[in-house]
């Protein structure tokens, strides 16, 4: 697996120009979760771990346990009874003890503020007028206010049982800093940390990408160049399996066939490194990017509008054949074709940003004076790629299994020579470092994944006949109405982005917004491909007279 | 084989290694390629090497484009043909005396007047360059003042006045600032020591030798050797090397060629570093080096080079300053428009407070910079650092060692031209080189710091 290394950068001007395959950002410290969730630098639950003198309690839901009696301190403090001490002593013994069970706060005696005085069963929280639970309850005692603990030892009936007094603790010394009875670390204890279980149950929705909730298997190590590995399986599963003898495919009641909390910090170890969605072994081979940049920024600039012309009309493609799908099927083909349509106009959007990315980086190389006045690029691709440097035609199809297959084909990731964007990226890494490669990169990403949708597609559409999921489409006349309708909204579309884009940003930002609204709205683009749908026809898009919108060529 | 050494004298790369973009080297067998955009460094494998070679072979700068392409080695220029409209000035050197008591065969400022008459430099003359250094420099920013002649101790006075009184303007200004000084070692005394010790100086004693062949190029005016009076005086000095570093420099002349045998008769008197220089350009055309006498200093460097590698390869320092310069400066890929700082970030003061492009351009019109009254004279500047600029030197846009090099001293290139660019070449050449094994060898030599570079404790 290990790649061929042809060239080793000695000193450091030239590592600093090596491209090297490592950890992804969001393993870098400055990627940490308390960077993206300002506040989650430590639990502050933890303050409330110490509200009563001498002793740190775990609060958890009802429970309120004694996990820690600070036996020096209280020897040492002249403000306890010599029936207090006594209790504190019975208190440490017994949590020092791992044969005892855990001393319980069963009821506190106290103010509870917006609450009001009370006796609180901590197993009546969560009732109506009630704190939610154990830490909310003690989060609202006021500081410096006399409460009276009743305890068990265990939750039995006969338990053994005792009572303390004091006074709620300050958070605070009377410096401002954090009361010196905080011991180091005790403020981030209970925070998420890589590699444990923590995430899956992260109340923020915080998982680093490269600890995916499922991940592809590890490939085989004959697999063919085109191998396209097979349905996801859920990454923290207990038997690992291997790809002979797979384990089932992810379900959403993962958790079912995942490692428990003990077992994961045990065999957190046994997690594969994911990379491309797929678990690894063995040194990574990364793809290797050959594409040979254009002579010229000309040529450069003929593939972009190219580029642009693709993204346009790949996205006509999808917009058909998401609206060829049936709307009024029942139980799991419905769930099928609404996950397909989902999907397919998602992938549309993704390709109206790529469109919308590929006039901004025409518009950069006209800023930085490689190129002429910037003009949009707003022409259909009349030929789009078919895998293999071969074309086939622009053709708006109800979504068949054929037209899936071109679907697949068209977003393929291609790193190599005769990719849409491989030439163009590597002519922009030579010519033009910086931003706009770095937009390049994302559209290039971004096709990888759509590639890897339409083959879940295909998975979901493959168990249901053609004729149960496709609506009985015709091709509507020229001059049906409904088809006019939309082609006239399309133009008009067409014409708002064509300003918005020579606009620019901010200029161009309220055009941008009315296109949205246009594509969106029921009397505009969505509203005229729905109608067509219902009244039978299929959804297509004429080529427009216009000639800022005129078919574009491959170059 | 060499007359004086019995070293084999070395020949430059042939001229089908290299081009104007590219250097195709071998260290011990292994190809390696140092790519001059960026100075960069890489170890290719034999297809690599086979291609490269063919691609450096055929010449033109296309065909090499398209190889550094195919190898995924083409960037961005590191350095482009703009100069810097203005450099604030971060360091000055002080002619606090145009005067020396030494009659060194060979000196730029002719036995230290600069062919002038001989002067101090009043008090208030360095006092305004030094309160101009330092308050255009940022707080927290730092500043260099270097004191020269002419022999500077012989105006010891205004060196002690000067040094105090940056000092304290700094201080006040939160700007930090550095001392040096070059001397010829004959004045200096301990509480000279004591002072630079205070003050941390960056001390650099000229001394070309060990005895007689140190006295045949730096007597005293009276033509009595200076070798013996210097090293009574230094010596108490060197022990006393803490804050300060107390460093040899030997100019090399047709004279004095066995460099080896200075090199560590120095080290053995306690230089904290010892470096050589080159004999380009004197005023009288006496002891400048020849281009036989150049071939056999490189000779004689690489001999000392080699001396380096072993004793750093055994993890013993070895302070041979030409040798921990370039290791320092091709691990980082230096890649610089300039030789040095002069005309730009560094200017010379004369004794009357005129500034000059360096030290050595005192009093020559040519690097007229300004005065310390008037302000530096930005015009003037703005044309140096566009003419000076190495792309456009000749034959330097042609060079592969151009971005190390930076075109070679502007005062010898002025006025004598480029006599040492073979010399140049193939020390840089040997110094690739070396630096692979090196890395190879004491990968940790590298990642210390600067400072820790010249002291690597023996282990």
């Amino acid at each position: 697996m290990a790649v061929e290394q042809k060239i080793h950068p000695r000193n450091r001007t030239a590592w600093q120009l090596q491209r090297t395959t490592g950890n992804p950002v969001t393993t870098l410290l400055e990627s940490g979760v308390g960077n993206c969730y300002p506040g989650l630098e430590m639990d502050i639950r933890n303050l409330e771990r110490r509200f009563f003198p001498f002793l740190a309690v775990d609060l958890l839901g009802p429970r309120a346990a004694i996990a820690e009696v600070n036996i020096a301190a209280a020897r040492t403090s002249n403000t306890l009874t010599p029936e207090q001490l006594a209790t504190y002593e019975r208190l440490a013994q017994d949590t020092a003890d791992p044969n005892q069970p855990f001393w319980f706060i069963r009821r506190i005696d106290g103010n509870f503020g917006p609450f009001g005085p009370m006796l609180l069963d901590l197993d009546t929280v969560g009732q109506a007028g009630l704190p939610g639970d154990a830490w909310a309850a003690v989060r609202v005692i006021p500081e410096g206010d006399a409460l009276t603990l009743h305890l068990s030892l265990g939750r039995l009936a006969n338990a053994p049982t005792a009572t303390l007094t004091g006074r709620r603790q300050a958070y605070l010394a009377p410096s401002g800093a954090l009361s010196s009875f905080f011991v180091p670390g005790e403020m981030t204890q209970s925070l998420c940390s890589p590699w444990t279980h923590d995430f899956r149950d992260c109340g923020c929705h915080y998982w680093a990408s490269n600890h995916p909730d499922i991940a592809q298997l590890q490939k085989p190590a004959d697999a063919s160049p085109t191998f396209e590995g097979d349905r996801m399986v859920a990454w923290q599963r207990s038997v690992k399996g291997s790809f002979e003898n797979p384990p089932a495919p992810a379900r959403a009641d993962r958790r079912s066939v995942e490692m428990a909390y003990y077992e994961i910090n045990n065999r957190w170890q046994e997690l594969a490194v994911v990379l491309d969605g797929r678990e690894q072994g063995g040194a990574y081979a990364p793809n290797t990017f050959t594409a040979t940049p254009f002579p010229d920024i000309p040529a450069l600039v003929d593939q972009l509008r190219y580029a642009a012309g693709v993204e346009l009309g790949v996205m006509l493609e999808y917009i058909t054949a998401a609206f060829s799908l049936r709307r009024d099927a029942t139980g799991v083909l419905a769930d099928d074709i609404r996950a397909a349509d989902a999907e397919i106009m998602r992938i549309a959007i993704g390709e109206m940003r790529h469109l919308r990315a590929v006039n901004d980086v025409l518009r950069g190389l006209s800023d930085r004076g490689l190129t002429g006045p910037f003009e949009p690029a707003l022409r259909v691709a009349s030929e789009l790629p078919a895998g293999g440097g071969n074309t086939r035609p622009l053709s708006m199809r109800p979504l068949t299994r054929q037209t899936l297959k071109d679907f697949i084909e068209i977003e393929r990731p291609s790193h190599s020579v005769d990719g849409l964007y491989g030439q163009i990226f590597a002519t922009l890494q030579r010519d033009v470092p910086g931003p706009l490669v770095d937009t390049v990169a994302l559209i290039m990403t971004e096709g990888n994944e759509h590639f890897e949708t339409f083959i879940y597609i295909q998975d979901w559409l493959k168990e249901h006949d053609e004729s149960a999921y496709l609506i009985p489409t015709q091709q509507p006349p020229s001059n049906h109405q409904l088809h006019q309708a939309l082609q006239t909204r399309y133009l008009n579309l067409l014409d708002l982005l064509f300003r918005a884009y020579l606009a620019g940003v901010p200029a161009g930002a309220a055009l941008i917004a009315q296109a949205r609204t246009t594509m969106l709205a029921n009397d505009g683009i969505s509203g005229a491909c729905r109608d067509l749908a219902n009244a039978g026809f299929l959804v297509t898009f004429d080529m427009p007279s216009d000639p800022r919108f005129n078919p574009v060529p491959k170059p | 084989m060499d007359r004086t050494t019995g070293l084999t004298t070395y020949s430059p790369a042939p001229s089908a290694t290299a081009t104007s973009q590219a250097l195709l080297f071998d260290v011990s067998g292994a190809p390696h390629l140092f790519v001059v955009n960026g100075s960069r460094v890489y170890g290719l494998c034999d297809d690599a090497a086979a291609s490269t070679h063919s691609a450096i072979s055929a010449g033109g700068d296309a065909g090499v484009d398209a190889l550094l392409t195919s190898l995924g080695l083409s960037a961005p220029s590191f350095v482009d043909d703009a100069a810097p409209r203005e450099f604030p000035v971060r360091a000055i050197s002080l002619a606090v005396a145009q005067k020396c008591n030494l009659g060194c065969t060979y000196c730029y400022a002719e036995g230290g007047s600069f062919g002038g008459a001989r002067k101090n430099m009043p008090d208030h003359v360095a006092a305004e360059a030094v309160r101009r250094l330092i308050d255009e420099a940022a707080p927290g920013e730092r500043v260099n003042i270097a004191f020269l002649g002419g022999e500077p101790l012989a105006n010891r006075a205004t060196l002690v006045a000067a040094t105090e009184f940056a000092v304290e303007r700094a201080a006040a200004r939160n700007v930090s600032v550095g001392f040096s000084i070059t001397t010829n070692g004959t004045l200096v005394t301990p509480d000279d020591g004591a002072f630079f010790e205070r003050h941390g100086f960056a001390v650099t004693v000229s001394i070309d030798g060990i005895g007689e062949s140190h006295d045949r190029l730096r007597p005293f005016k009276g033509a009595r050797g200076s070798f013996k009076r210097i090293v009574e005086r230094v010596r108490p000095l060197l022990a006393m090397q803490r804050r300060m570093q107390i460093s040899a420099r030997v100019t090399v002349t047709p004279q004095n060629l066995r460099l080896r045998e200075t090199l560590d008769g120095l080290i053995d008197l306690g230089f904290h570093s010892v470096g050589f220089s080159p004999m380009l350009s004197s005023p009288t055309g006496r002891d400048q080096m020849s281009p036989a006498d150049l071939q056999e200093m490189l000779a004689q460097m690489i001999d000392c080079g080699r001396a380096f590698e072993a004793h750093l390869s055994a993890g013993r320092r070895y302070p041979f300053s030409n040798m921990t310069g370039a290791m320092r400066e091709i691990h980082k890929g230096t890649h610089r428009p300039y030789p040095c700082g002069a005309g730009g970030p560094y200017l010379g003061v004369s004794a009357e407070g005129d500034f000059f492009a360096c030290h050595r351009f005192v009093g020559d019109k040519v690097g007229a910079m300004g005065d310390v009254v008037n302000g530096i004279d930005r015009e003037r500047q703005r044309d140096w650092l566009q003419k000076r600029h190495v792309h456009f030197q000749e034959p330097c846009s042609g060079c592969w060692a151009r971005y190390l090099c930076g075109g070679g001293c502007h005062h010898e290139v002025i006025h004598r031209g480029r006599p040492a660019c073979d010399y140049i070449r193939g020390w840089l050449h040997y110094c690739l080189q070396a630096y692979v094994r090196l890395l190879d060898a004491r990968p940790e030599f590298f990642e210390t710091s600067r400072a820790e570079m010249g002291t690597m404790a023996a282990s």
